[in-house]
């Protein structure tokens, strides 16, 4: 936490290359307070620029070596400071001398120091003059994959891929040997950080290895008794298909992923669901993965459903018309009223995407009617999602089917007892004026929006100023004009001073969108009216609201009316509207 | 103000609204600030409406901020606390700087009164004193707010009509005008008058009657509306007591409690509330919920991503 | 040839409590021992306290030994630890939004498996759990290079001046127990851990303290309703995805992950049907389990209840495979033990490394061993001045008896063996088998005592 008594600035020197001021970092690498110490590490390449390479490899770099018991986010720094220091230690040549600490680094217990250690070996591998790359860096990976604790092996399995990008034949070798052995290590941590590699690993891989050795590392992954590790070989499984003829795929990979989707932990369904459209795209032809969708939109599990029902549009982009209607839709008509709301919600947010899918017939036969029960959902978020989605279906067959629906669901989320429903059906009325066009929103949506001007909450009328600006910018001055400005204007004589206010901010908010002529015309006259008002809090904002006006109107109008107004303002009783006048009076130059 | 103090104040406002504590110079020199407005104010310090009067607060910072989502920001809307703004919940620190603060930048805008939790005492027991350690590594800033609390204002009079205070009344007590030649500038005693007006609570019985909290009274509803009749008032608006709705009339609405910590104590699970008056006096109850964040673990029923 | 010729256990080793037991005047309640735990390999051996100190203890006699692993001999293994280092682990906190105190006592300690050669524990107290990490920090001083002129950059240097054994708090999961922490207990991939109280048992992220997923929670809507608590925790030994927790309601549910992302219902429950004859006022306080651990083949559970220890089968969940009478005798005086609050003792159990003996605890310093495959069943005590142990064959009726008479001396010896008036204000509440032989730990009062077995 940073806490006041770290509060104090760092003292950032005139030149912060001068030598005292290197000289101060450098003491401070070692300060008691871990902020300063991480101020200094950061500036790393500032203190070795200064020393020159060849006292950092002799001195900095050992010293560096030295002080890796530090705390987490110091020890991070280091690492990914030291990512980017060959040019610091000679270049190239030299790049073997940021191993040592780097090597230290990538056994650490935190996950996150190893990866960004495991980063800048890997990047400092791909800097290395050739000859001398099988030595250190490969030395290196299988030094790291040969130690007795898991976390140096876990990293080695990051550096594979490098060590297998760059290394020499006989080198090669080794590299795969150590990546299947890794696949089987004891510790579920490495096998996972083998998953996580494998994409890239695969990827340099000659074709007769990725069938051959590769393929059976997957194949044994797959079947990995730790669900953590089963569902990381996921990605894996599109990774290879990336890389198999059609056949192939079919033989090898298909297999695999349909287990994923019957897996017996939730965890492994979960992943395949999630990443269902990654996986239809990778194994080319759908027909046989239909049958494990519906499965998923079944699943015994809550979270698998979710996440299928999250990407059934995107899915079903994939498949036949014919089979989204006989199969799927069926499916998404059972999850509408699913027991779980964040498997409602989930689909919610992506049904009206089934509208261009399944075409402008069967969405008004079947899908608004689904659309209709999910806009009476007792949840009020399953609602909402649906309303902000509602774009795809009006698209396809208008939205003339869903009105009578869709008035209601809005209706009862904008007068619904926590404000935070309400503020949230608010940020979606713009979205919904611009598709449905100022016509319906005319009939429909005004008085709405302007009972919001005034709510009791606060942060509602907040919003529904934001709101009205939104339509004004959609719709036009002349719409502004004629339906919102006199509705906003009539609430400068409310009774609660509250309310007042909300035509000074409104008048704020609507004054770069609406131009000069209706400014000066009608807008200008109310709030200078407005400066006489009897609660200084109405008089202050007048004069924060001229300030937004002034940059608006012509110099003749600033000076013959508004200056005027302010000054008198200026003279007023009350120090903050002294104070806010002042402000303002000297924007009118 | 000079514009320079005011710039300087507004951005520590700004730091504060984001729940980041000033530095300890700067609570000192806030403080300094404040101690000269405090002083000049009265033990009945008079409040014009229209005003929005708020009950405990207790640290809990994120309900402050919806306190003001509710009400309107600063200066915009007119406030008055009826003290308790420390203690309690995780973050009083941040939550009466914040408060000092804004009656440093906005003096006309704001009163902030006593409770009886702005006490050195009550402080050291009740979390204040150990989180200033925490977050300071000293007792400093401890010893800053708590001497700044023997300046606060001990009652509020809305347009001569509305009553202010944290507890309740007291026995020894009987005009406004009483009140007004107390010396309050000390630490809150253990009893007394100073003491009654900040631990009282009004009672279902008549009469006065000793107050379970060991310090105050209670007040019966003839003696709230005796109080009220001599002081030609029509209500004793104060806090200091949990009620569920988050405000309470009580005593034939001669008194109404108003409390504005929500889910007090992160558990009680009750609304918080506060109270709008307009020009014309008229009173409009506010009721508002937690905010939805906290600073702690969540705790949840739905797998976080990290397990998948 | 013995009578009982598997359960030979010597004491080895005593730690803490100068005074000796029983003395009056020993009474420092900080002292007292509330948690004890060995590490996976038995190297290490951890004991906290109700002060909230974590003492670590490392094996002395097996650095020496090395080599001589192989041969298998009759004799007792020869047990040394020696103090490693302490440090406090938890504070007394006061907790100002409950305006309750939380005492610093530690209610459990779980070894994680040791990483670039530093131990890792978790620790807790009531409301706050602790990952610590110890190791040999090097201390080392920063050397301002004389001599080098003064326009030249310096750069420090390092020297080590000495070695120290140094705990580190590496994360504090906190605020998210409603009720009291019972349990910790790591997951095999030791990526996450359990923690449960009174009504819920959370799934927690070793990398993350900032959520915490709830994974059985049994509070009733109304806690007027509310008839049954949970008692222990724990991981399965191999299957991250598996777990059992124990009731008030003697029931030990198994939970697997996944099945389903919430564990409410279980997978499996072991209960024993209650023989209707024996039920009285307090069946279902006695019946309550106090502590439930896997057998570390995870083949077994073994648990503690009131008046027994049961040995569950993982494939039978109607029957345990033996239940052991540990307290019978108390039966008749379960009257007076929920008048002076005994009956509500906690006594742990445990199971030994190849899942042949069982342990617990007993009042008056006893407890109880039991071997597996030949039923023979000792007493001891723990005490500084090792005391004759009394043996009970295979009791009588059982199956397997070989020859055993009715007036079998050592059935008598071990009657005998149970005092006529237990001293209850002195329980061996807390027991730790080592994971790989047969050294025991029992904690006592301010005492630790190490036994070995052959």
């Amino acid at each position: 936490m940073a806490t006041p008594m770290h509060a104090q600035v760092d003292v950032i020197m005139e030149d912060e290359n001068s030598a005292e001021a290197v000289q101060a970092l450098l003491d401070r690498l070692k300060n008691e307070d871990v902020q300063l110490r991480l101020t200094s590490v950061r500036r790393l390449g500032v203190i070795a620029k200064k020393l020159r390479p060849e006292r950092t490899r002799a001195e900095l770099i050992p010293f560096l070596s030295e002080s890796l018991d530090d705390e987490d986010e110091v020890l991070g720094a280091i690492a990914e400071q030291l990512g980017a220091f060959v040019e610091h230690v000679g270049g190239p040549e030299h790049a073997a001398c940021l191993i040592p600490p780097l090597e230290q680094l990538a056994a650490a217990e935190e996950m996150t120091v190893r990866d960004k250690a495991t980063a800048a070996l890997n990047g400092i591998g791909l800097a290395m003059p050739q000859n001398m790359f099988d030595e250190h860096f490969v030395g290196l990976a299988k030094r790291l994959g040969a130690r007795e604790w898991f976390t140096s092996r876990a990293s080695a399995a990051a550096l594979l891929p490098t060590a297998h990008q760059r290394g020499s034949d006989a080198s090669k070798r080794d590299v795969r040997a150590l990546f299947v052995a890794l696949s089987k290590d004891d510790t579920p941590t490495v096998r996972r950080a083998v998953a996580n590699a494998f994409p890239a690993f695969a990827g340099l891989m000659a074709p007769d290895v990725v069938r051959g050795e590769l393929l059976q590392t997957f194949l044994r992954m797959a079947q990995d008794e730790q669900d953590s590790v089963r569902l990381m070989i996921v990605d894996v499984a599109t990774a290879l298909a990336a890389m198999f003829s059609a056949a192939e795929i079919k033989q090898h990979v298909l297999p695999v992923v349909l287990s994923f989707t019957r897996d017996k932990s939730w965890r492994v369904r979960y992943q395949s669901a999630d990443h269902f459209v990654s996986l239809c795209k990778a194994m080319g032809s759908v027909d046989e993965l239909v049958g494990s969708f519906e499965g998923l939109l079944q699943d015994t599990e809550a979270e698998v459903r979710t996440a299928a029902a999250t990407h059934v549009s995107d899915v079903c982009e994939l498949l036949p018309k014919a089979v989204v209607s006989a199969r799927i839709v069926p499916r998404v008509r059972a999850l509408v009223a699913d027991q779980s709301q964040h498997v409602r919600a989930a689909l919610a947010s992506v049904i009206g995407g089934l509208a261009p899918i399944i075409g402008k017939e069967e969405t008004t036969t079947v899908l608004v009617e689904l659309i209709v029960k999910l806009l009476k959902d007792e949840v009020a978020e399953v609602r909402l999602n649906v309303i902000s989605k509602i774009k795809k279906v009006n698209e396809v067959a208008g939205i003339e089917g869903l009105v009578s629906s869709l008035l209601p669901a809005i209706f009862e989320l904008a007068k619904d007892r926590q404000w935070r429903i309400r503020l949230e059906i608010i940020q979606f009325i713009p979205l919904l004026a611009a598709e449905l066009g100022p016509a319906f929103f005319d009939d429909k949506l005004s008085g709405l929006c302007m009972s919001w001007l005034t709510d009791n909450v606060f942060a509602i009328r907040e919003a529904a100023i934001v709101n009205v600006r939104k339509m004004a910018e959609t719709f036009g001055i002349e719409w502004t004009q004629a339906n919102i400005i006199p509705s906003i204007l009539s609430l400068h004589s409310h009774p609660n001073y509250l309310h007042r206010m909300t035509t000074l901010f409104a008048i704020s908010a609507l004054s770069a969108v609406v131009g000069p002529r209706l400014i000066s015309d009608s807008l200008l006259p109310l709030v200078l009216r407005m400066a006489q008002d009897k609660v200084a809090n109405i008089r202050f904002n007048v004069a924060k609201t001229l300030q937004a006006l002034i940059p608006q109107l012509d110099a003749a109008t600033v000076q013959q009316r508004v200056k005027p107004c302010l000054q008198k303002l200026a003279e007023d009783p009350d120090r903050d509207v002294k104070f806010y006048a002042g402000q303002s009076l000297a924007l009118c130059v | 103000m000079d514009s320079t103090a005011a710039k300087d104040l507004d951005r520590q406002i700004e730091q504060l609204m984001r729940c980041q504590p000033l530095s300890e110079l700067e609570v000192k020199a806030l403080c300094d600030k404040a101690r000269e407005i405090f002083i000049e104010e009265s033990n009945v310090q008079p409040v014009s409406c229209p005003v929005t009067v708020a009950g405990d607060v207790h640290g809990q910072f994120h309900d402050l901020m919806e306190l003001f989502k509710i009400g309107g920001n600063f200066p915009d809307t007119n406030y008055l606390f009826l003290g308790d703004y420390v203690d309690r919940g995780y973050y009083s620190v941040e939550t009466v700087t914040l408060m000092v603060a804004l009656k440093v930048r906005f003096s006309s805008r704001v009163t902030l009164l006593r409770g009886n939790h702005e006490s050195r005492q009550i402080t050291q027991v009740y979390g204040f004193y150990d989180e200033c350690v925490r977050k300071y590594g000293s007792a400093n800033v401890w010893k800053y707010f708590t001497d700044l609390f023997d300046y606060l204002p001990l009652t509020a009079l809305i347009e001569r009509q509305i009553f202010c205070l944290h507890g309740g009344l007291s026995p020894s007590i009987d005009t406004l005008d009483h009140i007004r030649t107390l010396d309050r500038f000390q630490e809150v005693p253990h009893e007394g008058p100073m003491c009654d007006l900040l631990w009282s609570d009004p009672d279902d019985r008549c009469g006065w009657g000793i107050s379970p909290r060991g310090a105050g009274y209670t007040f019966g509803q003839d003696i709230s509306a005796q109080f009220n009749h001599n002081n030609g008032l029509k209500l004793v608006a104060r806090a200091h007591q949990l009620v569920m709705e988050g405000y309470n009339w009580s005593h034939e609405q001669n008194v109404v409690t108003i409390f504005s910590a929500p889910n007090y104590c992160y558990r009680c699970g009750n609304q918080a509330a506060i109270m709008e008056l307009d020009e014309k006096m008229r009173s409009n109850f506010m009721q508002f919920d937690p905010a939805p964040r906290r600073g702690e673990p969540n705790v949840t029923r739905r797998t976080p991503d990290y397990f998948l | 040839m013995s009578e009982s010729p598997a359960l030979d256990w010597r004491l080895s080793q005593v730690f803490g409590g100068d005074k000796p037991p029983g003395d009056p005047t020993d009474t420092n309640d900080a002292d007292i021992v509330s948690a004890v735990e060995f590490d996976e390999t038995g190297e290490f051996l951890a004991a906290g306290d109700r002060s909230g100190r974590v003492v670590l203890f490392e094996r002395e006699d097996s650095k020496t030994d090395k080599g001589k692993g192989a041969k298998k001999e009759a004799t007792a293994p020869r047990v040394e630890y020696r103090f490693y280092t302490e440090f406090q682990s938890h504070e007394s906190e006061f907790d100002y939004l409950k305006s309750l105190e939380i005492e610093e006592k530690i209610n459990k300690i779980r070894f994680l498996r040791r990483q670039n050669g530093a131990l890792f524990l978790l620790s807790t107290n009531d409301k706050t759990i602790k990952l610590w990490k110890v190791f040999q920090k090097k201390i080392r001083q920063v050397m301002v290079p004389t001599g080098a002129s003064s326009s030249e950059l310096r750069v420090p240097k390092l020297q080590t001046r000495e070695v120290v054994a140094t705990a580190i708090p590496r994360r504090v999961f906190a605020n998210a127990h409603a009720y009291h922490i019972n349990s910790i207990s790591a997951s095999s991939d030791q990526e996450t851990f359990i923690s449960a109280d009174d009504l819920r048992v959370n799934l927690w992220n070793l990398t993350n303290t900032s959520e915490s997923f709830n994974i059985v929670d049994i509070k009733p809507a109304n806690m007027e309703e509310l008839s049954e608590v949970i008692t222990s925790a724990e991981f399965h030994p191999q299957h991250c995805h598996e777990f059992v927790y124990s009731s008030s309601k003697g029931m030990i549910k198994m939970g697997d992950l996944r099945a389903a992302a919430l564990c409410d219902r279980h997978t499996k429950v072991f209960q024993e049907e209650e023989d209707p004859s024996t039920r009285s006022f307090f069946s279902e306080i006695i019946s309550s389990i106090s502590d439930v651990k896997y057998s570390h083949c995870g083949r077994y559970i073994v648990s503690r209840d009131y008046l027994t220890v049961k040995l569950w089968d993982v494939n039978m969940e109607k029957k345990p495979v033996k239940t052991v009478k540990i307290h019978e005798h108390l039966r008749a005086k379960l009257c007076d033990l929920y008048e002076n609050d005994s009956i509500f003792d906690k006594f742990e159990c445990a199971i030994n490394h190849d899942s042949t003996q069982l342990v617990t605890g007993s009042y008056t310093r006893q407890f109880h061993i039991y071997d597996v495959n030949t039923k023979a069943e000792i007493m001891m005590h723990a005490a500084k001045v090792q005391q004759r142990v009394t043996s009970r064959k295979p009791s009588k009726g059982s199956k397997t008896k070989k020859g055993g008479k009715e007036d079998d001396p050592a059935a008598v010896a071990a009657q005998q063996a149970v005092p006529e008036n237990p001293e209850f204000n002195r329980k061996a509440l807390h027991v730790a088998f080592h994971p790989r032989q047969n050294i025991l730990a029992v904690a006592a009062h301010n005492n630790l005592f190490l036994f070995a077995s052959p």
